[in-house]
Order: structure tokens, then sequence, then C-alpha cells
């Protein structure tokens, strides 16, 4: 079908955003500005203010007004160029050791560290667009790590009660049923305030990552362990069973390729709960910290009516986040099967 | 409008003297006038006559009898209590006659005037009685029924719909006029709005549901005032007020079970070098152009520019100065590898700010705190708590490196500052356990604002405490940055609003509001 083709192609599109956040980028995310907060996105042209038509694109510089904060006069009418594949210099430390590298587009600066800002500028006059490149890029790893390492746990431990049956399958599905029951999300907030505080950023990371993951896989184990036991009782798993076929050959030639699909279809259900639970926490100022950028701490900063009725722009995170969506519930649909409501199934054997 | 408990006392009571909050003097108040005998150790206050509680009910001598008894009994507690007692032993008040009280402290004492103020006088009528069964303590909350309040504020409490609205109506027997002879207040009625936060109070404020707003953040101030020009709002900025941020170096000497990197980093902030060169590489006015967007003073000190007559001149707030910052470092031991700082045993220097996940600003101050620190090569992390554990961090376990802190002095006189300067004040928050001053400078600054207490020349009172922030300046304890602006907004037509740094703030003089004819 033609959607699951723009679906993939949208997802496509959104990898290499990601992954080449640094080429895409126009400027370094961390970079303050103080004399341009909340700068409104600056667009890209190609007809000038006097209707004269430029081959190359550029962009209208807002000026700040003089003496008032966040005050920008109009868009003027000096032309600023746009340049493609620039080496730039983003060390911004005068008498710092340069550090060079390639963007795909930038200006030639007024002053150093001057670069166009495509979606305007933070309250600390920081590249709005660069920090959504590289926003994404934590917030979409921490959302595809904790939703894998989820699925994993959830096929190992839904396999392990579908096929084991007996006491095994009781004890892991009363854990399934414990965890599913307790309100994690006020727990997680509990355990990242106990973390080490001088645990640093990346250590934080992987440990919200690895709490996401080991909450998120009860609710899936349940599903695939009925899937399990729907697969186990297939007319070519007993034959094979009956051919003398040992457990893990059944289990690897038989049942986890019926459960891939399954799977598939749990992971991308757990996707975008993950990235949305990344943007929870760091809403409560408990998520990714600075000097780190994340979706989630770009939409914390902008937590406040003014940000949305006057600096819209700084809602971002939440556009670029409907086409990624999308993308992986189409994706989801076409390629994984429903997720089906099963009943746990208790069977009198 | 927005309040606080604090303010509510403020608008239904009043005291015997009362801080001009313009001129910063003490003034009658419940009390015509006042003399001081006995080389400023005995106070006599004459009480206005004819004074009516809210509920008609006279007031006299044995009311103030009755609430300086509330006050300093030991069993209640009050958090009044405190200021009441003077070098160890309490304030004596005795009644000479209906009218007429006399205040007996046991040392002369400098500010003695200001303590009155914001002290509310107690309805002894209604009060006494609970006092004999011991059930004052819960006495007068939020649900007693308004028949059984009584006070000699502007205002008195006529319904209260818990989580919607507090509405206080004009108190008929309020004592004070206006200068043509006309009685005070002039409002008939006013209505505070329960709300959760300060977006839902911008909101209700720009659809006109809302006439005053106090105590508004730098970012709500911005988008109302964008409004201000469409509706017809006045935008109040009162300048600083007596709250201020600050940047706290963990120095507690009790830390329990210290792991191997906060004993290394308490090593760093104990020398004063290092804590002066951090200071060196803060950029205070970033930090007030992009947190306060220019509503606030960068700051030298831990006394803002509200405490007037108080502030040392001399100190000046200092600019970034990273060269110096670094000359200072390198000074102490200190050097640098691939632009990384390292201290004199090879030790990478790291360390870890706290700040509160709940307030925005601590939030972005320690974003930009951070981003100086790494132009010194120093890796500093930023560590969000939820409020509560941030605080238990700071005050009881002391498990933690810097804290990006907002406080508040209570006064503007030198004596509001008394817990945060003395070894074993309250708030002597770099060093909470300390019994016994650690170093030279801090048993001097100790015996400065002790002897400032008991000296009632006011120009000798400011040399001492001018010494005290400058030993401060010098060895920076803590680091005092920016002090926010007081702002607020009124809706056109609304009169009489004026910032005060003191409590209430701008509800002070609540009494003179009024609506343009």
């Amino acid at each position: 079908m033609n959607l699951s083709r723009v679906a993939g192609g949208l997802l496509i599109v959104c990898a290499v955003f990601l992954m080449f956040a640094n080429f895409f980028a126009t400027a370094n995310p961390g970079a303050i500005d103080e004399n341009l907060p909340y700068l409104p996105p600056e667009g890209i042209h190609f007809k000038s203010p006097t209707g004269q038509l430029h081959l190359r694109p550029f962009i209208l510089r807002y000026r700040p007004v003089n003496g008032q904060f966040a005050k920008y006069a109009e868009a003027d009418e000096k032309i600023v160029p746009l340049y493609f594949f620039v080496r730039t210099n983003t060390q911004s430390e005068p008498g710092g050791r340069p550090a060079w590298v390639l963007r795909l587009c930038g200006i030639n600066g007024e002053y150093p560290g001057d670069s166009p800002h495509f979606l305007g500028t933070d309250e600390f006059g920081r590249d709005v667009w660069s920090r959504l490149l590289y926003g994404g890029r934590t917030t979409v790893a921490i959302g595809f790590v904790a939703a894998l390492i989820a699925s994993l746990l959830a096929v190992i431990f839904g396999l392990v009660a579908g096929l084991l049956r007996g006491w095994v399958d009781t004890l892991i599905m009363r854990l399934v049923e414990t965890m599913i029951s307790v309100p994690w999300f006020y727990l997680l907030l509990a355990v990242r305030a106990m973390l080490p505080l001088r645990a640093g950023p990346w250590a934080t990371l992987a440990t919200s990552t690895l709490l996401l993951a080991l909450i998120g896989w009860a609710r899936p184990a349940r599903i695939l362990r009925g899937a399990a036991i729907e697969a186990r009782q297939h007319a070519y798993v007993t034959m094979a069973q009956a051919s003398g076929a040992s457990l893990w050959h059944l289990v690897q030639w038989h049942i986890l390729p019926d459960l891939a699909p399954q799977a598939i279809t749990q992971f991308t259900v757990l996707l975008p709960q993950f990235i949305a639970s990344e943007i929870a926490l760091s809403y409560f100022g408990l998520g990714v910290e600075e000097p780190l950028v994340s979706w989630g701490g770009m939409l914390a900063a902008a937590q406040h009516l003014s940000s949305i009725v006057e600096y819209p722009w700084l809602m971002s995170p939440l556009w670029a986040m409907i086409p990624l969506f999308f993308a992986v519930h189409v994706l989801a649909d076409r390629y994984g099967c429903k997720p089906t409501p099963t009943m746990p199934s208790f069977s009198f054997e | 409008m927005d309040i606080s408990s604090r303010a509510v006392t403020s608008i239904t009571h009043a005291d015997l003297l009362h801080i001009n909050r313009k001129t910063d003097e003490v003034e009658p108040s419940l009390a015509k006038s006042w003399q001081v005998s006995h080389g400023g150790q005995t106070y006599t206050l004459h009480l206005r006559q004819g004074v009516r509680f809210s509920d008609g009910s006279p007031f006299t001598a044995d009311d103030v009898l009755f609430s300086f008894q509330v006050y300093l009994d030991p069993e209640l507690n009050a958090p009044q209590r405190d200021l009441l007692i003077i070098d160890g032993s309490p304030m004596r008040v005795v009644k000479m006659d209906a009218y007429t009280v006399r205040c007996d402290l046991p040392k002369p004492y400098a500010a003695a005037t200001r303590l009155f103020d914001g002290l509310a006088m107690l309805p002894r009528h209604l009060l006494e009685p609970l006092v004999r069964t011991k059930a004052l303590k819960d006495a007068w909350t939020i649900g007693t029924s308004p028949s059984q309040l009584a006070g000699l504020g502007p205002f008195r409490l006529k319904t209260y719909r818990p989580g919607q609205t507090l509405i206080f109506e004009r108190n008929p027997y309020y004592w004070k006029q206006d200068s043509a002879g006309r009685s005070l207040p002039y409002l008939d009625e006013v209505d505070f709005a329960v709300l959760p936060n300060q977006d839902a109070e911008s909101i209700r404020f720009a659809a006109g549901q809302l006439d005053f707003l106090a105590g508004l953040s730098a970012d709500s101030y911005a988008s109302l005032e964008k409004l201000s020009s469409a509706q017809s709002i006045q935008m109040i900025d009162g300048g600083p007020g007596l709250a201020f941020d600050l940047l706290l170096f963990n120095l507690n000497t009790d830390v329990a079970a210290q792991p191997q990197a906060a004993a290394r980093a308490q090593k760093w902030f104990a020398q004063e070098a290092f804590r002066q060169a951090i200071s060196l590489a803060i950029n205070r006015e970033q930090l007030v152009r992009l947190v306060f967007e220019n509503h606030a003073v960068p700051l030298v000190s831990p006394v803002t520019p509200a405490s007037r007559s108080w502030a040392d001149p001399k100190l000046q707030p200092e600019k970034q100065d990273l060269p110096r910052s670094r000359a200072v470092l390198t000074a102490g031991g200190f050097r640098w590898q691939d632009g990384s700082l390292f201290d004199s045993e090879g030790n990478r220097v790291q360390f870890t700010i706290i700040a509160s996940a709940s307030n925005r600003q601590q939030g972005e101050i320690a974003t930009l705190l951070q981003h100086n620190f790494s132009a010194l090569g120093i890796d500093s992390r930023i560590v969000s708590l939820e409020f509560r554990s941030y605080l238990q961090r700071i005050t009881q376990s002391h498990d933690f490196d810097v804290a990006v802190m907002a406080l508040s002095a209570g006064d503007s006189d030198p004596n509001g500052n008394m817990g945060l300067w003395l070894t074993d004040g309250a708030l002597h928050l770099w060093n909470l356990g300390e019994k016994q001053p650690a170093s030279a400078w801090e048993s001097e600054i100790d015996s400065l604002m002790r002897r400032q207490l008991y000296v009632t020349d006011r120009k000798e009172r400011q040399s001492l405490y001018y010494r005290v922030q400058e030993i401060y300046a010098q060895k920076l304890p803590f680091l005092s940055l920016a002090a926010p602006n007081m702002l607020g907004a009124v809706r056109g037509g609304l009169l009489g609003v004026t910032p005060s740094a003191l409590d209430p703030g701008m509800l002070d003089n609540i009494a003179s509001f009024y609506w343009k004819k």
C-alpha cells in the first residue's frame, strides 16, 4: 500500500536527520547567544523584499531592538545568503582548539558563533533547529533502546511462561500482574531522585532507559505468553514434537517465527510510549539533564503560558513527533499484526 | 488576587508600630506614640483610644498583654517567639493603665521598634478561653467561621470557599483614616482567588477576571506587559526586593559517609581561591538578562539594594572575568590539560549542581552557571530534584556539592539576616552543623553581628554591618547572584498599589487601594 511507503520514507528521513544531526544542524546546540533570546524563526526565501528573484536561498534577519529584552524589529531588507556544505568551527571559546565540522548550510556570520535560526531560538538564544535534531537523537535513542530491551524481555518471559507452564507460568504471570498494577510513573520519579548525584548525564540517561525497559516488559510479556501457548498448539508443532524435535528446536524453528509479528507489534507500541515517557520525565524536571539536549527537556523549558502563546516555535518537538509516531504506527499496522486482545488463558490440562 | 497566609494575617490584623514601606522608618500604628527610656531598655507605648476589633469589642492594653503572652508562650512556640527573645531572655510587657503598656528589654536593642511591625494584636475576649483549654494551637484555622474571628485590620473575612476564593469585607470598625479624615479602607470587598499556578493567574487576569497580581515571575510579567497596551493594565516593577538567588557551596563538615568524589569537591570548595575563581567566572549580567529578562539586579552580597542604607556602597558586583579567574586558579595550584581543569593532585574538577525541579528560574540559573563553569574547564552536572528531596539534602543530609537556591531576608534591617550570618543561625546553610566558628573570619562576622544588635547609633551600626559585608565579599562562603525585582500587574483604574520589600509586599497598603471614579 502507498501509505506504508510514505511512512517508510518519513521514517528514513527522520532517521537520516537524527543520525547526521551534526551535518544538518546549523549551530552548536548548547551555544548561548545572549543577544538573541526568543528570536522568531528566520524563514528561507528566494524572493527578496524588492521582488527580485535569487537563485541562492537566503534569510532575512530580525534585529534586536536596543535595550529591550527579546524584542525584535521586523526582518530588515538585508539579504543574508545561505551557503551549502560549509566547514564551521564549533569551538566558541576564544583561543580554544578549533573543532571543524561539515554543515549542510551556513551563513557568512557577523561574529563567531553566528548562524541562521530556521526555527528561532530559545530562552538563552540557542538555536531551536539544531536542538531539535540533537534532542531527537537522545529522545528517540532512549525510546528505541528501552523498547528493544523491553520487547526482548517480553519475548523471553512470554516464551518461558507459555512453554513451561505450571508453577513457572504462575510465578511469571503473578509478577506481571504486580508490575502492571503499580503506578510506575510515580515510582520512576522517586527512583530518579534517589540516584547518586554524581552520576554523569550519560549514566543517568542509561538508568532512565533501563528503568523504562524494566517496567515496560510486563504487558507485552502477557500477550506473547498467550501467543506462545497458541503457537504450541499448532498441528505442525505437535508433529515436530512427535518426530522427536527438542524443545529448543521447536522454539527456534516453529514458535519464535510465529511470535515474531506479535513481538514487532509490541515493539512499535512501546516505542512511542517510551518516547513520551522521556518527555514526561523531563517535563517534571527529572529526565535528561543539561547539557544533553532532549525533546522532553526542550518542552519542559517551554512549559509556561508565554512560550505557548508568544514563542510557539519552542513547541517544535511536538510537531516533529507527529510524523514520527504516524510512520511507526502505519508500519506496525502493515508489517506486524494488530495487537489481539488475548485473554490470559488458564487451560485445564 | 494571589495571597499567602501571611498576607491574610496582614490585611485582617494590625500591629502596634508599623514600618513605612516607602521610607523604611518606624511609624505609629495602634500605638499612637512611644517613648524610650533607661538607655534604650524600656519602651513605653501609648495606645490609640476608642479602637475596636472587627466584631465591635474595644481594644485595650489587656489585648496587648494577651498577645505577647501568646507569642512568648514556650509551649505554643509561635514563629514570632524568636524575635522577642533578646540576648537569651524574653521581652517583658507590663500594663501601666488601660491604654499604656511598657516593654522592658533585657538589653538596649538596636532595632527594637521594628520588632512590633507585623506583630498582630489578638482579641483577648475571643482567644483567652482557648488558651485556658490549651486549644489555641488548633484555633483560627482556615475552617473557622468568620463570626469567631476578629482583628484590627482593614478587612474581615466574609466567606471562605476551600480551593476557590477568600472573600473579605470592609471592617466597619477600622481605626485608620486618610489625611482628609475619611475612614479607611476605601474598598468594600476584596476577593482572593485560589489558583494553581502563575499561568492560571495570568490567564484569569488577561480575561479581566482579576484586577491585581503580585509576585509575578519575569516571564509572566513579560506576557502581561504585551497585553498592557491593548487592555488598560498597569505594570508594576518595584525594583529589587529582599529575595535573592545564590549558589551555595557545601562546606558542611558533618557529611555522613562521604563518597570520595564528594570529599574531593569539598576540598576545592574549602579553598578561598577556588570560590573566588568560581565567582569571577559567573556572568551575573547575562543571568539577569536571560533568566530575569532584565527585571533583577546582579549582586555582590546577600544585602540587596532593598536594604537601602545597609548595603555597603563600596562593594560593586563583579563582572565576569575569565582571565583573572584562571589566574586565581593557577595561583591556587590548579592547572589545565586539554582544556579541562585539574587540581594540584591531578583530579579532574567535577561537581554537581542541584536545583529544585519545580522552580523554573533555578533550573535556568543552573544551566547558565554550568555554561560559565565549562569556560573554566570545569565539568559540572545539573540534577533537578523534587523539592522535598532537594531541601532535605541541603538542610539535613548535607549530601550535595553546590546548590542553586533562593533566600529572602526577613527585614531590610541587618537583624533580618541574623540567621544567615551567625554560625549557629538557622540559615547558615553553607555549614549548618557548625557549632563553633571554623575560622577567624567567621568568628569576626559572629561578633560583629552580635555587637550591632545592641548598638543604637545608626552610623556605628552601619559601619559594623559594612565590615560584615566586606569580609563576606573577600571570603565568599556562598555566591550571591541576583536579586529579582518585585513585579506585579494592576488593572487600570485601581490605584494606590505600591511596591514593598517587606511582607506582605504590595498588599501592605491595601486599605488605601481605590478605584478611580
